[in-house]
């Protein structure tokens, strides 16, 4: 038996109703302790504090809508890609959006996050997508245009002519696995 | 020579989450009970219908009135401001109709949601093509059709429609 509850969640959902939503749902699937920020700010603080290690040790991964029109969960998700703390920097984030066109998602998939969650939530895509966190991590990628996970999903092997400006010598891989 | 000045790295972690769920040494795929996920399912799908209605209410309330507001204000500072306040409920009252699956307002505020981010406020036509959506949202809550199922749906519909079409150029 799994015991999901040993997983601590923050949420940042400016829309109360769907944040009480999204946080009983995660109640039911076992989830440990959720935090409901509304606003960046707050949002901010706890993640920071929270691996300062006061009242939640460190959380295992956020569900963050894009919050719209002002995108604030853009902004929160850049801040954590950009911070000087490594777990705050890798933390696995569920970007949610309630708008399905594609240059949407591909901004968010730019931005860094790990996972796209287009709403309405079901039961089903949210188990889905924590699932995917948890059995399919990707390297994370750091480099001057780009922070986040690897942004191919598959390895596949390629015909054509190679057109990259990247040669092997700007590649600089960090295997971080035995010394966890 | 390489293009690049810094390094591009990649970065293969632990997994913490896999390690922290089953411990350091067991890499079993993990998965969610169904009973688990069915309940999840149908606790979502158990919203109160009055709260919902009040909520509804109050969020197409809300959005009238700053519209409303917007449309008597000739300051160029709290237009932009107050068109920002209109965007933020017209994605609320999206959120809650999706949510509830009120498939006729999810269409209307799609529509307004995307109409609103381009919006020229020195333009009439555009200031018809809101209140032709803030009207019809007014007229589906007011009357119950919520969803297409409804036998007026797309007489509504076909309104904004005509509205729209009529104003763009």
């Amino acid at each position: 038996m799994v015991q999901f509850d040993k997983l601590n969640i923050l949420i940042f959902e400016e829309y109360f109703l769907l944040s009480d939503a999204l946080s009983k749902m995660l109640e039911i699937l076992g989830m440990g302790r959720i935090y409901k920020a509304t606003t960046r700010s707050d949002a901010q603080n706890t993640l920071y504090r929270g691996f300062k290690g006061s009242h939640i040790s460190h959380f295992d991964f956020a569900i963050i809508d894009l919050a719209p029109p002002n995108n604030h969960g853009l902004d929160l998700l850049q801040w954590l890609r950009n911070h000087e703390n490594k777990d705050l920097r890798y933390l696995p984030v569920i970007l949610t959006t309630n708008d399905t066109r594609e240059k949407v998602v591909l901004t968010g998939r730019d931005f860094g996050a790990h996972e796209i969650l287009v709403k309405p939530y079901s039961a089903h895509n949210v188990s889905r997508r924590i699932l995917t966190l948890i059995n399919k991590p990707r390297p994370f990628i750091q480099s001057p245009d780009y922070k986040g996970p690897d942004r191919r999903r598959r390895a596949e092997t390629f015909e054509g002519k190679d057109r990259r400006k990247l040669s092997i010598n700007d590649i600089e891989i960090i295997d971080e696995r035995l010394s966890a | 020579m390489s293009v690049y000045q810094h390094k591009v790295q990649i970065i293969y972690g632990a997994n913490k989450l896999k390690m922290k769920l089953l411990g350091r040494h067991n890499m079993q795929d993990v998965t969610f009970p169904p009973y688990a996920i069915r309940r999840a399912e149908r606790e979502l799908s158990n919203h109160d219908p009055f709260i919902i209605d009040q909520e509804m209410k109050s969020l197409v309330f809300s959005t009238i009135s700053i519209w409303s507001n917007l449309k008597e204000s000739r300051e160029k500072r709290k237009q932009t401001h107050v068109l920002m306040t209109l965007h933020t409920y017209t994605n609320r009252i999206l959120d809650l109709s999706l949510f509830c699956s009120f498939t006729l307002m999810t269409h209307f505020t799609q529509s307004l949601k995307i109409f609103l981010e381009h919006v020229d406020l020195d333009n009439p036509a555009h200031i018809v093509i809101i209140q032709a959506h803030v009207d019809v949202m007014d007229l589906a809550h007011q009357n119950k059709i919520l969803t297409f199922n409804a036998p007026q749906a797309q007489h509504l519909k076909h309104t904004l429609q005509r509205a729209i079409e009529q104003n763009s150029d």
